[in-house]
Order: C-alpha cells, then sequence, then structure tokens
C-alpha cells in the first residue's frame, strides 16, 4: 500500500467516526461534533425533530480524552454538576461513577468541548450531557430550563411549573384542544422584550422547532375546586425559581436568572392555579381574573 | 445568642433583588429563594454596612405601626434565621 492510498483509507475511517449534526434548540442553532468513539445513531435519534438547516452560531465537540479525577472534588454522586464561571467561559464538571465527563463553554467563542474520559462510557450519558452545556448556554442568552408543563393554543402558550407529583402529567393528559409541548421540561427565552417557549429534546412531547409567546404562567395545586390566585411578582418568582434547571450555586448565574425572571413576571400574569381532575380548568386559562 | 447589642450585616455572596417593596434572596447553597415581605425587605435593605439590631429595631419602629416590643422580638427571630442561612454575618 502506498501512502497515498493509505492516506485516503484514514480520511475514510474518520469520515465513518466523524459526526456532524446542525440542529436548532429554542432558536440556537448548534452544530455538533462527535470526534469520539462514542456511538453516532443515538444522538442522530434523539435529536432528530430538531435538525436545522441554519449556519451554526455554536460549535459542540464531543472527544475523548484524559481527564485527571484530582480535578473534581466531589464524592460519588449521581450526575452532580460543578460550574466553574468566568465571564462568558465557563467549565463544568458532570461526574456519574464510573464516568466522567469534563465540558468547557466559551460563549464568546461560541464553542463547547466535551471530553468523556472512559472509552466505555455509554452515549446515554450524551443527552444530560448535552442538556447541561445548553442550560449553561442558555442562561448566558438570556434564557432557561424549567421543569415545566408547556401548552400551546393557537398563537399563545402556558406554563404549569412545578416538582414532581404536581400535576404537570395530569395537566398535559386533560387538556383539550391543546398542543402539549413536554410535561417535563420547557425551554423559556426572552427575544426582544417578548417571552417565548419552545419544546427541547429532553423529554419533549412536541419535538419541533417553533416558537410560542409565552401568556400566562400557572403554578397547579390540587384542591376540591377551581380557582386561580393571581400571584404578586415576589411571590412569582419564589414559585418559578426553584424549577428552572441551572447550578444554583453559581451567583453570577443566579443573579442571571433572577433578573431575567424580574423581567418575566413583569410581563406576564402568574397565578397559583387550584384545580381538581373534573374542573376543566383548561377552559378558563384566558379568564380575566 | 443574638442580641439588640449584637452587629451584623448582609452577606455580600447574596444575590437579591427588591421587587415593589419586597425583597428576594437567593440562598445559592441550598438554590433556595427567600421571598421577604415589606418588613423584611425594608431590614435586609437597612443592612448596607454594618448595623447594630437596635438600630433595625428603631428603623422598623420609626417607618412601620409596630410597637417597640414586639419589633424587638421579631427582629431578632428574623435575623436569627437570616443568619442560620448564611444570609447574613454577625461580629460578636
Amino acid at each position: 500500500m502506498n501512502l497515498s492510498s493509505h492516506c485516503l483509507i484514514m480520511a475514510w475511517l474518520y469520515a465513518m467516526v466523524k459526526e456532524t449534526l446542525r440542529v436548532e434548540i429554542a432558536e440556537i442553532p448548534i452544530r455538533i461534533n462527535n470526534e469520539s468513539s462514542l456511538s453516532r445513531s443515538y444522538l442522530k435519534d434523539r435529536l432528530r425533530g430538531f435538525y436545522s438547516l441554519r449556519k451554526p452560531e455554536f460549535d459542540f465537540t464531543i472527544v475523548n480524552g484524559n481527564i485527571s479525577l484530582t480535578d473534581v472534588d466531589y464524592e460519588d454522586a449521581f450526575f452532580l454538576i460543578d460550574v466553574i464561571s468566568k465571564g462568558s467561559h465557563f467549565k463544568f464538571y458532570i461526574k456519574s461513577r464510573p464516568h466522567l465527563l469534563l465540558g468547557t463553554l466559551d460563549s464568546e467563542r461560541r464553542e463547547c468541548r466535551f471530553i468523556h474520559r472512559n472509552l466505555h462510557m455509554s452515549e446515554m450519558y450524551l443527552m444530560p450531557f448535552l442538556r447541561a452545556a445548553f442550560e449553561l448556554l442558555l442562561t448566558d442568552l438570556g434564557g432557561f430550563l424549567i421543569h415545566s408543563c408547556g401548552l400551546a393554543r393557537d398563537k399563545n402558550s402556558y406554563l404549569f411549573p412545578g416538582p414532581s407529583g404536581c400535576g404537570k402529567t395530569t395537566i398535559s393528559r386533560l387538556s383539550q384542544g391543546f398542543r402539549v409541548l413536554s410535561d417535563e421540561f420547557i425551554c423559556v427565552r426572552k427575544i426582544q422584550n417578548q417571552i417565548f417557549i419552545y419544546s427541547t429534546p429532553w423529554q419533549g412531547k412536541l419535538q419541533r422547532q417553533q416558537r410560542y409567546p409565552l401568556r400566562r404562567i400557572f403554578f397547579p395545586s390540587r384542591s376540591e375546586s377551581l380557582s386561580f390566585e393571581r400571584l404578586k411578582p415576589a411571590a412569582a418568582i419564589t414559585e418559578i425559581f426553584p424549577n428552572i434547571i441551572y447550578p444554583h450555586y453559581n451567583r453570577e448565574l443566579s443573579s442571571r436568572i433572577i433578573d431575567l425572571l424580574l423581567q418575566i413576571v413583569k410581563r406576564i400574569p402568574c397565578y397559583r392555579m387550584y384545580f381538581s381532575l373534573a374542573s376543566r380548568f383548561w377552559e378558563r386559562l384566558d379568564d380575566d381574573s | 445568642m443574638l442580641t439588640t447589642d449584637t452587629f451584623i450585616k448582609k452577606n455580600d455572596r447574596v444575590p437579591y433583588r427588591i421587587i415593589e417593596g419586597e425583597a428576594i434572596l437567593v440562598n445559592v447553597k441550598s438554590g433556595e429563594v427567600i421571598h421577604l415581605n415589606e418588613v423584611g425587605a425594608a431590614i435586609w435593605s437597612f443592612l448596607e454596612g454594618e448595623k447594630k439590631i437596635s438600630q433595625v429595631v428603631n428603623h422598623i419602629c420609626e417607618n412601620f405601626e409596630i410597637d417597640e416590643k414586639t419589633t424587638r422580638e421579631d427582629t431578632l427571630e428574623f435575623i436569627q434565621s437570616l443568619l442560620n442561612n448564611g444570609l447574613v454575618v454577625c461580629d460578636g
């Protein structure tokens, strides 16, 4: 075999391994380059509804590499994420024994890099890892990911944030005449003074890239009968905040999230919704109260 | 043990915002948000720099119609809970 044919074979082998996906999540066009030994079909399947032809604005690259365990101070924990931020540069770790992943995100240079240490790592870990990077990117761009049910009808959308068991899935199943964006994770963004919500590849029911203007936020609470209580801005922020997914112990990110919430609760009416299963609450989401 | 002679100040590392007279504080250790009503927010806003708790009590008595005894008891209890959550620091 001569040198040139050897190079051709190498290039072909490289193309087999290398994978590039262009996706768009919450209007953020991202190119995902998989230069690692991880399977390429997994990400393709999981991101299918989010393929995009838009010019990528961010590069996420996954590579094999060596990470020293001494970089991470934490004891064993499932998906513990630590974030070190310096301006627009974030460094984050996900430690989930026996796997260890390191990510860096430079939002100014628009680059995110994932390094995974364990060559036998399951590709299942890629989606939560992508989510961790996306959460940071989103926070940096004026948005957040939230534990919430999201419903849309016509041109309006409604959020129902809350912890597991508060009724998010029940609400999504009962509400007739609405599109369900997700009963678990919703992406929220402020773009040009308007608040939009989006479905995500993380437990999104509506796997589609579409923005929905947010009209109201409801905090579900089970009750004998149906009633709505309008919340003041500070009370609404107190209700929303615990459902936002980001590393809370990062002071800089906390401040950004609070500032964004201030802008949201000034524009979007927030209510506590006391509801029973028989109350047909979805017919009253647009009521004046 | 807190007394009215104890000096306290805000923990500078606590992100907070004042909204319509109420306050939102983030406990970055626990990831919780603490919502302070108008009186709580007035106390929080007053804690710029180091303040003696008796000064805080006087400030609240001057601005709200609450008697001195109730204000003193409630302020001590409130500041103790802020202290327990690491939101304020005290100097002896």
